[in-house]
């Protein structure tokens, strides 16, 4: 019985896993490259054995410890921030009744995210230069101009931020399907019992998105070293390299000279182990404190 | 991403200036060199007497057999009648194609197109994975990793059998740059496009209102130009009443290997700095612009200018898109652009405030001298793959496409497009721009010889209506041109834009080095960091001048001093 | 619910529906200021001289978008690749779900297939490979090249198959005692009550066929087979620049549409679908359907 019923998750899964084969798993001979010095003409098959000398590379670039805790400490600060962020809005959007008015501030919210940054990009420098509104503001509550994008104490800051700003409106959308979930019956259970609005959320809500915020934070692990490229790249300037330049920014540099497929490929493989790393701690950690498998 | 933006800018100026610019240069008006108009000087002699004696190696012959050519096309995002094509043609399909196909018997296929600023990722995209279309049209990086790989015909014969002495005449424009570098080891592996002289010498553009309402003469010198901006900032040359104008707009990419709008190269090359350049020092070795004594006493003058408000202080964090709000808006009225700003800024500028009247000028440095660095003197390379049967096809693609537009078509057996207007260059199959590299100078003498009734160059159809427009246009004066906004870009451009670089005679510097060497691959970009970064840190005032000499001493102990040395090696050779 | 409310939650209401209208006025600020950019004269856009309002308010730019043929073409590209690629993830995901929802006991190599997709999720050949891969199967310059590869959105199958997971147990065995399969089980059970998470994840497959422009860029050999963000893409990032031979004409146009308000009014255009499609998934997570009856 047991056998003839997984014969059918086989074949549900069959697809799937063809397609995953195809265009996943055959394509990752390409990570050969990360090893070689890449010969075009010869391909990925043909190209020279170098050993780890694109790591070594790597590792020697003078910055590299700079560029590696910029990217890792932006990419930290936007995943937290925004889960947030994504998560305070969802409930808050929650306890409003007034369905026109929850439909049209959620539809907004999300809007940013189809904006591309190269757009955007050139908006924010205007809103945070030193006779932006955001100074204009600040100068009329009598607080001198500040240099958003010009400080090294700020920039990290405003990356966070205008990241957050752009992305929780969409990050949200899976908390409030999450949120749907909730039995109502235990909200009028809870109220009966006296549980005011703060109770209900802690002894409610909170329980029943638990398993939804471990999933997201442990599937945000892949981007600990993603501090979000298209983004800086629009950004960020030479005053502000000391904490903004991140690893892809640098690689970027580095190919608009001459294309380093290679030194791209070392830096892509270094990440993608990291975050198979951490995810993996973080499924452990998830079964093992909270009881809670993610895969 | 600066030197994209650098060279996408140089290519629209390319695209302005068109096939008008290249035509003149061979009908021999332009005295002074006259061996790059007729094929029939030395430097041609020998291939003349090659393509004589062989007979058989006819420049616009056919084939042998019918062949196949595929190339990578970029299409212009224009409509084909944009494009001055007659009905029914377009960019794929089109007469030069036939043409090619019944005279050369050459088969011309475009089995990829793309579009707009696509091809860059496309053809690095389909170089590195090898798998390339018989001609590519790529840039001097790609086609020295290319020939790295092994994946380029050798053309040196065949272009010296069959190149037309025509071809060979334009690519000697720019004193043989172009060939030079395209000359790997001895060999030629494509046939290159030269890049424009004096296409980005940064000049001061002024609002000559400005000066003149506040009494200022014209700048010779930084300090008079630095007098000027502080006027323009503290006397209200607006006259609005309001404290809003300001001094010389600024960006982040506030210098380079050459100048760009709103590039702070005018100051550098004031004081002989040749920032991003390889320049030969006194000793005669070649050393690195940016870390010589002169950029020092650039980036102090530059720091002064900060310290007192002349250009934005957050001019690190500004694109040229917030730069340009700043001239277009009116805030600005002095800013550093080449010759062709007049399309851009200006051409928006004129609208927002028809009374400006904008000039432009040069600065000589302490010797007199007026000196800037031009851009990398080669420029987009058609290529030919490895193995392809017949590689003369290349050469004579090119040979058809330059007698056809630029010279004589009745060489190349006639004009397909005969009795219409020429249709725009990018429409030819192997769409290479080929002009006279001394375009620009050529040009502004064709519209203002066309201006005052004087008698044209001998040039095609098309080139000539454009002289007699531009030449009425700018006849009108400039009152109407202000007037008339939609006509003012050109004229003031091609006029008043390049009239500082004929009065001062601006020299031309090169960089005695365009390649990589191994240890610039790995640590040129850490090294641009430390550039960028201490010229920053010290034009805004973070660290005082002084620091310039860390700077350099960090610069050679991370690689500088390799790199040089690997250099010096490269050139003896 | 119908408990009259307090006066301090009167208050919580209030201060609730002020933080929620400042978050969105913040977020609309860009797109109100796209859309004053789309209706203004190119020498005030390019000029900063545009905010909230238009300057010089003008249709040329919406009448340059709609007479831009290659524009619609692409955005017809963009449809079709969202209905068939999204068509595509959607029965991939939620079958793919299914399975590996399903316990060990049931279902014993499920564990191989989920590392294996989570291995996949994080590791990548990267672009080389993949597009040699897609040539090698003939599918450069076709629809499938943008739907295929990414038709396997492992991060969607990991969110969904959590959902299917926290679906009671009960309603398992009692499909079991009806004696249903797992197919019917899947369509009559879990596929009804998982609609909000359904309709989160394929809008979120919508939402990344719609957005996603490189691949249209480098495996199309083609310009009219360019997706709407390639499209949009390779006009928005090259610069504006004069062309050739500029006859009086084509001066005029050039100066007329000046790239910020065309990109300004494409870029509006662009976003019409998303606004469309989204009220019609955005139901199932706003107001949620009633699980009461199975959900504890």
């Amino acid at each position: 019985m047991k056998k003839r019923v997984s014969v059918h998750y086989h074949l549900m899964l069959l697809p799937t896993m063809a397609l995953v084969a195809a265009f996943s798993i055959y394509p990752l001979f390409g990570l050969m490259l990360a090893f070689q010095e890449f010969n075009p003409g010869k391909g990925i098959w043909g190209s020279t054995f170098i050993g780890l000398e694109n790591f070594k590379y790597m590792f020697e670039i003078p910055d590299i410890k700079t560029i590696f805790m910029n990217t890792l400490s932006i990419a930290v600060m936007k995943i937290l921030a925004t889960q947030l962020l994504a998560l305070a809005f969802a409930l808050l959007l929650n306890e409003v009744k007034n369905a026109v008015f929850k439909k049209s501030i959620q539809t907004i919210v999300y809007l940013p995210h189809f904006i591309s940054w190269v757009l955007l990009g050139g908006i924010v420098i205007n809103v945070l230069s030193l006779d932006g509104i955001v100074n204009e503001a600040l100068g009329k509550l009598g607080i001198s101009p500040i240099f958003f994008l010009g400080s090294n104490g700020w920039f990290p800051g405003v990356i966070v931020g205008t990241h957050v700003w752009q992305e929780f409106g969409f990050s949200a959308i899976i908390y409030l399907a999450a949120l749907t979930g909730i039995n109502p019956s235990l909200y009028e259970a809870a109220g009966i019992d006296g549980a005011g609005r703060l109770k209900q959320l802690l002894y409610v809500t909170m329980p029943g998105i638990a398993t939804t915020i471990i999933l997201l934070l442990t599937l945000d692990m892949q981007n600990v070293l993603n501090a979000g490229f298209e983004q800086i790249l629009n950004l960020y300037n030479p005053m502000v390299y000391q904490t903004g330049d991140i690893i892809d920014t640098y690689v970027y540099r580095a190919g608009l000279k001459e294309l380093q497929y290679e030194l791209a490929t070392a830096v892509g493989l270094l990440k993608s182990v990291v975050s198979l790393i951490l995810i993996t701690i973080s499924y452990f950690l998830a079964s093992k404190f909270a009881n809670y498998r993610i895969f | 991403m600066k030197e994209k933006t650098l060279r996408k800018a140089s290519l629209s100026v390319a695209l302005a200036m068109s096939l008008a610019l290249t035509a003149c240069g061979n009908s021999g008006s332009n005295g002074n060199d006259p061996d790059t108009a007729n094929g029939d000087t030395p430097a041609n002699a020998n291939a003349a007497n090659d393509g004589a004696a062989s007979g058989s190696k006819d420049p616009f012959g056919p084939l042998p057999e019918k062949t196949t050519l595929t190339v990578l096309k970029a299409d212009p995002d224009s409509t084909p009648k944009d494009l001055g094509l007659p009905e029914g043609d377009t960019v794929l399909k089109n007469r030069y194609v036939q043409a090619l196909s019944d005279k050369m018997n050459i088969d011309v296929q475009f089995p990829v197109v793309v579009k707009g600023s696509a091809i860059g990722d496309k053809t690095n995209l389909m170089i590195a994975s090898n798998d390339i279309t018989d001609v590519m049209l790529v840039s001097y990086t790609q086609y020295q990793q290319m020939i790295k790989a092994d994946m380029l015909e050798d053309l040196t014969q065949v272009y010296r059998d069959y190149a037309s002495p025509a071809l060979k005449g334009v690519l000697q424009t720019d004193g043989g740059k172009a060939m030079n570098l395209a000359t790997v080891d001895g060999k030629l592996y494509g046939i290159p496009t030269m890049g424009t002289l004096h296409n980005s010498d940064p000049l001061v553009w002024l609002r000559k209102d400005w000066l003149d309402k506040l009494s200022l003469q014209p700048p010779k010198t930084i300090d008079e130009l630095n007098a000027i901006l502080k006027a323009f900032i503290e006397k209200d040359p607006d006259g609005d009443g309001k404290k809003d104008t300001i001094g010389m707009p600024g960006a982040q990419t506030f210098t380079g290997q050459w100048a760009s709008t709103y590039g702070f190269d005018p100051v550098f090359d004031y004081y002989k700095s040749y920032v991003k350049n390889w320049i030969k020092g006194p000793d005669g070795t070649v050393q690195y612009g940016s870390i010589q004594p002169q950029t020092k006493d650039a980036l102090k003058k530059l720091s002064e200018m900060y310290a007192e408000g002349l250009v934005p202080k957050d001019f690190p964090v500004l694109k040229n898109e917030q730069a340009n709000e700043l001239v277009i808006s009116g805030k600005a009225g002095a800013f550093f652009g080449p010759w062709w700003s007049g399309w851009s800024p200006l051409n928006d500028a004129i609208k927002n405030d028809p009374t400006a009247d904008w000039q432009a000028y040069a600065l000589k440095d302490a010797d007199g001298v007026a000196r800037a660095k031009q851009e990398t003197p080669i420029g987009t390379i058609a290529v030919l793959k490895k193995g392809f049967k017949h590689p003369e096809a290349l050469v004579k693609v090119v040979n058809y496409e330059y007698q056809v537009t630029l010279d004589d078509p009745a060489d190349a057996g006639g004009d397909p497009y005969a009795g219409l207007v020429l249709p725009n260059w990018q429409t030819l199959p192997i769409a290479l721009a080929l002009w006279r590299a001394d375009s620009v100078i050529l040009d502004h003498t064709g519209i203002l010889a066309a201006s005052k009734g004087e008698a044209l160059p001998d040039v095609p159809e098309a080139t000539a209506v454009n002289y007699k427009t531009m030449g009425a246009f700018w006849a009108k004066g400039i009152d109407w041109l202000r007037k008339n906004p939609d006509n003012y870009g050109e004229p003031i451009s091609r006029i008043i834009g390049v009239n500082p670089i004929i009065e001062n005679d601006i020299e031309p510097v090169y960089s005695e080095f365009y390649s990589t060497t191994k240890t610039m691959q790995r640590k040129m970009t850490n090294l641009n960091k430390l550039e960028e970064d201490a010229m920053i840190k010290i034009i805004t005032g973070e660290k005082p001048v002084d620091y310039f000499d860390d700077f350099v001493s960090q610069w050679k102990k991370q690689g500088g001093d390799e790199i040089t040395q690997e250099v010096n090696e490269a050139l003896k050779q | 619910m119908g408990i009259r409310l307090s006066a301090s939650e009167r208050v919580f209401g209030i201060v609730v529906i002020i933080i929620l209208s400042l978050l969105g006025l913040s977020t609309l600020f860009p797109l109100v200021h796209i859309l004053a950019v789309s209706f203004s004269d190119k020498a005030a856009a390019s000029g900063g001289l545009v905010t909230v309002y238009p300057v010089h308010f003008t249709l040329v730019s919406y009448k340059a978008v709609m007479a831009d043929s290659a524009f619609f073409h692409a955005f017809g590209v963009s449809v079709e690749r969202v209905l068939l690629g999204g068509a595509i993830q959607f029965v991939l995901t939620i079958v793919s779900a299914y399975a590996l929802s399903r316990p060990k006991s049931e279902f014993r190599s499920r564990d191989v297939y989920m590392w294996v997709l989570v291995f996949t999720m994080i590791f990548s050949g990267g672009l080389i490979p993949t597009y040699l891969t897609i040539k090698s199967l003939h599918m450069l310059d076709t629809m499938w090249s943008l739907v295929l590869p990414t038709a396997v959105a492992v991060f969607n199958i990991i969110v969904l198959m959590n959902f299917f997971k926290s679906l009671p147990k009960e309603l398992d065995e009692a499909a079991v005692i009806d004696g249903s399969g797992p197919w019917h089980k899947l369509w009559a059970i879990y596929f009804p009550l998982s609609l909000p998470s359904i309709a989160t994840v394929t809008l979120f497959s919508v939402v990344g066929h719609w957005n996603a422009f490189f691949d249209g860029l480098i495996y199309m050999n083609d310009p009219n087979h360019y997706p709407l963000q390639t499209y949009l893409n390779q006009i928005i990032v090259q610069a504006a620049q004069p062309t050739t031979n500029m006859t009086p004409d084509e001066i005029e146009r050039l100066s007329k549409l000046s790239d910020r308000t065309m990109n300004a009014a494409k870029i509006l255009v662009s976003m019409v679908p998303i606004l469309v499609i989204y009220p019609f998934l955005q139901r199932y997570f706003i107001t949620g359907i009633t699980l009461g009856s199975v959900k504890e």
